[in-house]
């Protein structure tokens, strides 16, 4: 891993098309803002993780039938 | 012998699968008849099945947008395709504690059977919306991720 220090304003360029700039740092949060093509995926490394284990909550296999009916009588 | 249960739906196909079901690439879609419903059940294992919910019920404006490789997934480019937005529900023993994940919508090529789930890059969309919103206190998640 390539580790950098940089300060507020500086900013660090990812290959031809990609630029990170250090917008603010608060404490201990650093807000990043990223200049990148639009076929690049950007994500939060948590958030695949996240989505993975809400998928995994929402998976129901018995009474789907059951439960869509219960929901469905929200919106009569 | 193939044992096929008759579930009166669409098989989409799901090239991507879903995250946290890297396996399951076939869901059968089940519209309910009147609520804005429908069932997603993996056709590879009846086990899994999700509640899916339209946007527009309950959210003015839901708006994200798609990153190339999502539009080639999803073959949006072709003229006249049918393209619609679901969010999968979590259900709740108790119904009122329904809430659904706003930060990575289902999103069907009706015209071609494809489906994919996208992530939306957008911390203001959480992945429990409450469907319903107490009147007094409640514990309010929206805008937050958990």
């Amino acid at each position: 891993m390539l580790v950098l220090s940089r300060k507020v304003n500086e900013k660090i360029k990812i290959g031809e098309d990609i630029e990170l700039t250090i917008v603010s740092i608060n404490g201990d949060v650093v807000r990043l803002g990223i200049d990148a093509p639009k076929d690049v995926k950007i994500l939060r490394s948590e958030v695949y993780e996240e989505i993975q284990r809400q998928n995994k909550e929402a998976a129901t296999g018995v009474g789907l039938g059951e439960a869509c009916k219960q929901l469905g009588e929200m919106f009569k | 012998m193939q044992e096929k249960e008759t579930i009166a739906g669409e098989v989409y196909l799901f090239p991507n699968a879903l995250p946290g079901f890297e396996e399951l690439h076939q869901f059968w879609l089940v519209r309910d008849e009147e609520a804005p419903l429908a069932q997603l059940v993996s056709v590879e294992n009846k086990e899994i099945g999700f509640i899916l919910i339209r946007p527009e019920t309950f959210l003015d404006d839901y708006e994200f947008a798609f990153d190339e490789e999502s539009e080639e997934v999803l073959n949006l480019e072709e003229e006249g395709t049918v393209l619609e937005v679901w969010n999968i529900l979590t259900l709740n023993t108790d119904v009122a504690k329904t809430t659904t994940n706003l930060q990575a919508p289902v999103c069907l090529n009706v015209t071609q059977k494809i489906g994919l789930q996208i992530i939306v890059n957008d911390e203001k969309y959480s992945l429990r919306y409450p469907l319903v919103k107490n009147g007094s206190e409640s514990e309010q998640t929206e805008g937050e991720v958990g």
